[in-house]
């Protein structure tokens, strides 16, 4: 089964990047895009993923009511906070909010791959 | 006039270019005042020099509130100039954080909001050259107004310039604490000459 990630962010350049670098490492990726923290709880409610890559400062829902929802709704998803939002505070937030990891835009490649990594070998 | 004409993606590219800069800085400030920083989404316009007082009243909400406002140049790979707007209580929120001794009073809070201008300019506007892959150099001699109507000290600072320019970008971002007074709004004006090399730039990072 190919790995299905969900891209979150409100802008296309990061979205593509983002798209670009998971399919570099497993090509067969099956990439689903989100505008914003509303459509991404669309997406989960229709579809599961192996896992979410989430920015924080984005319109209607942000980064952090996304993942209250998720934690509200006592869900299991996978999710990398990928942020601009490099403060101490918001990644002790994301954390604590149930993320599995916090990464800095712009987006490190290495790092990006250990992830997904770990996500397959689960 | 410039006939620059920035298309989605450049603009997108920018405005993420600008929420990364935007990022260090909101981390620079809250070290420094051990304070967690509210970031907006950077806001892009293009504006025209007839219309600029209209379009920042628009994006502020209004300009008749008094403000203090401070104003750094900046030139090399970018140029133009970055304006800060300065809530009137703020500098009483630094000062607090900072737990500054020094009497409150008209030079102290020059000083308060130079130094954090300054941090803000200096990671934004750093971060943002980085991130293009250029540099910028800022002004060495900021220049500031205290508690005057916003409105005021803008068409000031805009009728001087006013005739060197046609059209220009403009880049707001906003830096506020959810549970004290503290309100920063950095307008960034992109200089109309620079404009050619920042689409070039964009195109570059698009294109790679």
């Amino acid at each position: 089964m190919p790995l299905t990630v969900l891209i979150v962010d409100d802008t296309r350049f990061t979205r593509r990047k983002l798209s670009d670098m998971v399919k570099s490492v497993y090509p067969d990726t099956v990439i689903t895009e989100a505008e914003d923290g509303q459509q991404a709880l669309d997406e989960i409610a229709k579809t599961k993923f192996d896992l979410m890559l989430l920015d924080l400062n984005m319109p209607v829902f942000n980064g952090f009511q996304t993942l209250e929802r998720l934690q509200q709704a006592k869900s299991t998803l996978p999710v990398v906070v990928l942020s601009a939002n490099i403060q101490d505070k918001a990644v002790e937030r994301t954390l604590s909010l149930g993320a599995m990891d916090f990464m800095g835009k712009p987006p490190e490649m290495e790092k990006l791959k250990r992830i997904l990594e770990s996500i397959v070998a689960k | 006039m410039s006939d620059t004409c920035f298309d989605e993606d450049e603009l997108d590219l920018l405005k993420e270019l600008s929420n990364i800069a935007m990022g260090r800085a909101g981390r620079d400030l809250a070290k420094v005042l051990d304070e967690y920083i509210e970031l907006s989404i950077p806001e892009l316009r293009f504006v025209s020099s007839d219309m600029v007082m209209a379009t920042i009243a628009e994006m502020m909400g209004g300009l008749e509130q008094s403000m203090s406002v401070v104003r750094v140049g900046f030139h090399d790979s970018l140029g133009g100039e970055a304006i800060f707007l300065f809530g009137d209580e703020t500098w009483h929120t630094v000062a607090e954080l900072l737990a500054d001794d020094e009497p409150e009073n008209e030079a102290s809070e020059r000083k308060l909001l130079l130094d954090i201008s300054n941090i803000l300019a200096a990671a934004c506007l750093n971060g943002l050259a980085e991130n293009l892959k250029g540099s910028v150099v800022l002004s060495s001699a900021p220049t500031i107004s205290q508690r005057t109507p916003a409105s005021l000290v803008l068409d000031t600072l805009f009728s001087a310039s006013r005739s060197q320019w046609t059209k220009t970008l403009l880049v707001k971002i906003s830096f506020t604490m959810e549970s004290r007074d503290f309100k920063c709004d950095l307008l960034l004006f992109f200089s109309e000459q620079s404009l050619e090399g920042l689409q070039k730039r964009l195109r570059d990072i698009l294109n790679e």
